[in-house]
């Protein structure tokens, strides 16, 4: 039996670890230390949990446009170590879903046949209807609606009640955290919020 | 002595905006945008100048910009914001050369045209200026010399430091309620910074800012010498020192001037150009709408990365995070002072450290509204 380390820090640390023992499942939380919230150190990880003894799941919140925890998954899976799901006992997960690795399901989520990339972090009440595609690390927010055949490139975030419908494609590395419903398209890297809700996008 | 020279009425009345179309944007040379947003052929960018449609790309020719209207049914020749496809109408698909000529009719039965005026029709081309990588239109058929507009010192300053910026920039456009003149007015003004900006930029700030001639930025009113202005004069770089910090992707960039320094290029008519500790840079245009509307334009970018490979999407995304967090609090002051003008509206009251607002305005007067002194 291989030990489960949980591995991160903050709000998404408590998160998951409190939806793995919810599960009945047994993880060690181990807080990583990092001088910039973005680079993390993995030494008590690498000293005390071998990669042959030891399953992990990263959880860390989508700062840095979802680029930190990215970073902090590879550096993991460079190191040897499998990555495993937490998926929690008070989500609907249809069997035909595909959970990529690292995916992070919280209570409430309604899942429909999906393909749900690496890294992927949907908080609570998210519900995904048939035929969508999310990249590699993207984070949905409690209560995000996605209709069907919704594609969210890599590294994007949708917030909170937000409302994406059918074949709506948001780019990579987007934030979308205004309330309603996306627009159908949404180019890469472009940012809405309450501060700048007319958007921002990087040209190119 | 006066220290009011602009009545509050031409922040509000439509006919002085249709004055300042005239005088103002049509005759001065506006930035339009950034040599690396058309680095390829046939890249280009659209968006409007003063209400007017524009339309900048990089052709056989050179670097161009057109008014963006087909001559046919006045139709947009380039429907997105940017993108690289050639001049080709997308109504009927009449297409334009390097120079906006007409190169080619489909269906020219339909049209009868003689050869007399196939020769005519053509895109209406504006005039473009490259100050280093800053571009600038003018939409004048005979414009002014750059060099009535802006002193040479300055523009060898603008083609320095423009050198040094990043060609990956993050863009915004927001609209603000208020009349364009009170942002330019608003940023050569320093003594807000500490009661609106009292959590913000204040903070990081350590001196007022000086003129790049080492003379205080803004001159006692009692020492203006020259009546009206130069244009020119409008026009200036100010500089003032901050709090020393190191930001982490300092060493990633070719770094600008000196490290805990805030720098800044006023751009008459309407362009705040900034750069923050020489490591990224930002460039504001408050484009008019109409009197008491405003397209707020926001341009920011690191200084030029040593590695091109360097991905800075979620530094620019923070830094035009900080960038907003200030302007929406010098906006909230400025909605407000707009809201509250009208016919029962004083005089302003200048005092002597607003010099550079007063030129600016006494240019206006005899320059826009034509009142002699």
């Amino acid at each position: 039996m291989k030990v489960r380390v949980l591995i991160g820090e903050g709000e998404a640390l408590e998160q998951a670890h409190k939806t793995a023992t919810e599960n009945g499942l047994k993880y060690i939380k181990l807080e990583l230390p990092s001088p910039d919230r973005y680079n993390f150190n993995l030494d008590s990880l690498l000293a005390y949990h071998p990669a042959a003894d030891t399953e992990v799941f990263v959880a860390l919140d989508e700062r840095a446009v979802n680029y930190a925890r990215h970073k902090l998954i590879e550096d993991v899976r460079l190191a040897g170590y499998r990555l495993v799901n937490i998926v929690s006992s008070k989500a609907i997960v249809d069997d035909d879903v595909r959970l990529s690795g690292n995916v992070y399901i919280g209570p409430g989520c309604n899942l429909a046949a999906s393909s749900i990339g690496l890294g992927c972090w949907l908080t609570r009440q998210v519900t995904i209807e048939q035929g969508v595609q999310l990249g590699t690390c993207v984070t949905l927010q409690t209560g995000v609606q996605l209709g069907k055949n919704v594609q969210i490139g890599t590294g994007s975030t949708l917030g909170i009640g937000s409302i994406a419908l059918a074949n709506t494609k948001i780019g990579q590395h987007c934030e979308w955290l205004l309330p309603g419903t996306l627009p159908e398209t949404l180019p890469d890297r472009s940012f809405y919020d309450s501060l700048i809700p007319a958007g921002a996008h990087i040209l190119g | 002595m006066s220290r009011h020279f602009l009545d509050a009425k031409h922040y509000i009345s439509p006919e002085t905006f249709a004055l300042e179309r005239e005088k103002l944007f049509s005759r001065l040379w506006i930035f339009a945008g950034f040599k690396s947003q058309v680095r390829e052929h046939n890249q280009f960018f659209t968006r409007k100048v003063a209400g007017m449609p524009i339309l900048v790309q990089r052709t056989d020719a050179g670097i161009r910009a057109f008014m963006n209207e087909c001559p046919h049914r006045l139709s947009a020749i380039q429907t997105e914001p940017c993108g690289k496809r050639p001049l080709v109408c997308p109504y009927h698909a009449w297409s334009f050369g390097a120079e906006g000529e007409l190169r080619g009719i489909p269906k020219q039965e339909l049209y009868q045209f003689s050869d007399a005026e196939k020769k005519k029709i053509c895109l209406h081309k504006l005039h473009v200026a490259e100050i280093g990588e800053l571009l600038f239109v003018n939409f004048s058929n005979q414009p002014i010399a750059l060099e009535e507009q802006f002193t040479k010192s300055y523009l060898e300053s603008l083609r320095e430091v423009s050198s040094y910026l990043d060609s990956q920039i993050i863009y915004s456009c927001h609209k603000v309620r208020y009349n364009w003149k009170l942002n330019m007015e608003n940023v050569k003004d320093y003594n807000h910074i500490p009661f609106v900006h009292s959590k913000s930029f204040s903070t990081v700030i350590t001196s007022p800012p000086k003129a790049d001639t080492g003379k205080p930025t803004f001159s006692p009113l009692a020492m203006q010498i020259e009546h009206p202005p130069s244009l020119s004069v409008l026009s200036y770089s100010a500089k003032t020192t901050l709090t020393q910090h190191t930001n982490w992707f300092a060493n990633l960039c070719d770094r600008y001037g000196e490290q805990d320094a805030y720098y800044n290029w006023f751009i008459y008519p309407n362009v705040n150009f900034g750069c923050v500790r020489g490591e990224s840079f930002h460039l504001q245009q408050y484009d008019p709408v109409c009197p008491g509307e405003t397209d707020y334009h926001l341009w920011v970018m690191t200084a030029r990365r040593k590695n091109d490979k360097s991905d800075f999407t979620a530094l620019l995304r923070s830094l035009m995070s900080i960038e907003h967090s200030v302007v929406s609090e010098d906006v909230v002051v400025l909605e407000k002072l707009q809201a509250g003008l009208g016919e029962h509206s004083r005089e302003f009251m200048h005092g002597d450290y607003e010099g550079s607002i007063v030129r600016q305005h006494e240019w206006y007067r005899a320059n826009v509204l034509g009142v002699s002194q």
